[in-house]
């Protein structure tokens, strides 16, 4: 790809991902809201299609304040730094047998490593604000997804030991030559999976770090306007970039019936995972913070420690 | 990618990476400070990727950025983060004779990068997870296990330290 193709491709992700943001947040209050037996927003728009929008537009409106005690440069550096990575690491996904930007062969490791960084921005915004409830949820955040992030990359493992390689298309091509989804042969490591994506992602029931009835919203309390949206922004980038992960490593990324093409596929296999989140939201309270830290290292590190011995002694028995 | 945007990019790395070095040094809040050292990982990581060594630059990104950052930001926290210096300031003669070291160093670095025959042959090597993987599991095993085993010991060292203190 020459660099123009690439500028192109990025550009058109970008706006992607803002339109699937804009109406993830729409589904996901919808969702909530039929869970709760409650129409949901339905006051702008048909089927309340333009309640995001406008949201949106309030955010981007306000007044832009920066608290006097403020260590102002890392405030405003904090949530470009918090978002660029969860765009950065759309790069690898395969979307399509074709559809693929960079065709990295080490796109798992990339995914992880690039997505790292955030955490180096919420922990500068938690700080930079100057704020005992922004520091202890940048904290409190920074401690979670240092945690889960191990039993991720663990259950990542057990896929990547079955399939021999990091590249994502390599991972679906394999998941077509054995004629089943990984989510059977590795379906100890998918639950770990889904478990740790939650905390990774802050999402409930491991939201603590925003826990709005302790902490006041953790790490950006002191954010508004714009920064705010940044961060919020990131937040569900991320859980759309999860969500695509766990399709192609779990769902078969591409495959499925001829009728659709690929990346419809693709898309609705995101669409379910997006779905299990907002419903588990729906569903449970919140966890307690040592609990979440035990279950974290006593039963999932120890899990998916016993899932790899098991895929790597099933691999070499099969030969 | 052709040659010039090859060289494009190899400027705009290597100047922010060098910036951001200088930075560390010169900028007064730590914290700045740490963010910019950040950058400057970042900046590295990126010449790795220019090489076609993604393999290390990413584990550049995952172990410096990730990682190590983080727990310089942990270390800022918990500590008291005033300006401390280091004892008064540094005399003119000092400071010259400081600057003629630097300078000499330098002036042999170059003279051993400048010289260095490198064998030049078409077959471009690329460091690919899995030939790395082999020759670390392979070839020297022995020295992997070695280093683990000392990074094992630092760790339950420090452990130890932090508890006694505690107490």
């Amino acid at each position: 790809m020459d660099l123009l193709t690439m500028i192109l491709y990025a550009v058109i992700i970008l706006g992607a991902l803002l339109g699937a943001v804009t109406y993830a947040i729409l589904f996901e209050r919808k969702v909530i809201g039929y869970m709760q037996l409650r129409p949901g927003p339905n006051r702008h728009g048909p089927w309340g299609l333009f309640q995001t929008i406008a949201d949106v537009m309030k955010l981007l409106m306000k007044e832009d304040i920066i608290p006097t005690a403020a260590d102002k440069k890392i405030f405003i550096i904090a949530p470009v730094l918090a978002f660029v990575p969860s765009f950065a690491i759309f790069a690898t996904i395969a979307w399509s047998e074709n559809i693929v930007g960079a065709d990295l062969n080490i796109g798992v490791l990339y995914f992880i490593g690039i997505s790292s960084i955030t955490t180096l921005g919420v922990l500068m915004g938690g700080w930079s604000s100057n704020n005992k409830y922004s520091l202890l949820g940048a904290i409190r955040g920074v401690a979670q997804v240092i945690s889960y992030e191990i039993p991720l990359v663990l259950s990542i493992i057990g896929v990547v030991i079955l399939v021999g390689s990091l590249n994502f298309r390599e991972i679906v091509l394999y998941q077509e030559s054995i004629g089943m989804w990984l989510i059977i042969p590795q379906f100890l490591a998918f639950i770990v999976y889904m478990i740790s994506a939650i905390a990774e992602l802050n999402r409930s029931p491991f939201d603590l770090p925003e826990a709005e009835s302790e902490l006041v919203s953790g790490y950006h309390t002191e954010y508004s306007g714009f920064r705010f949206a940044f961060f919020m922004l990131a937040e569900y980038v991320y859980a759309i970039a999860i969500s695509a992960l766990a399709t192609t490593l779990f769902l078969g990324g591409w495959l499925g019936p001829a009728f659709l093409p690929g990346i419809l596929w693709f898309l609705l296999k995101m669409c379910f995972f997006m779905f299990f989140w907002f419903w588990l939201r729906a569903t449970l309270p919140r966890a307690r913070v040592d609990h979440l830290m035990g279950f974290g290292w006593k039963v999932l590190i120890p899990l998916a420690l016993l899932n790899i011995v098991i895929t790597a002694i099933i691999k070499v028995w099969m030969g | 990618m052709n040659i010039n945007t090859h060289i494009v990019f190899f400027l705009i790395l290597a100047v922010i990476a060098i910036v951001c070095a200088v930075l560390v040094l010169a900028l007064k809040k730590i914290s700045h400070r740490v963010l910019s050292m950040a950058f400057c990982f970042f900046a590295v990581a990126g010449l790795y990727f220019l090489l076609r060594a993604e393999f290390i630059g990413i584990i550049q990104i995952m172990v410096y950025v990730g990682a190590l950052s983080i727990l310089f930001v942990f270390g800022m926290m918990m500590t008291d983060h005033k300006n401390v210096g280091f004892g008064p300031e540094r005399k003119k003669v000092h400071k010259f004779l400081a600057f003629i070291g630097v300078g000499t160093l330098l002036g042999f670095m170059l003279y051993g990068i400048m010289g260095m025959n490198l064998p030049s042959n078409n077959e471009q090597f690329i460091g690919s997870a899995e030939a790395i993987g082999v020759e670390l599991y392979g070839n020297y095993v022995i020295a992997l296990q070695a280093a683990g085993i000392l990074l094992l010991a630092a760790l339950i060292g420090a452990i130890v330290l932090a508890r006694k203190e505690a107490e």
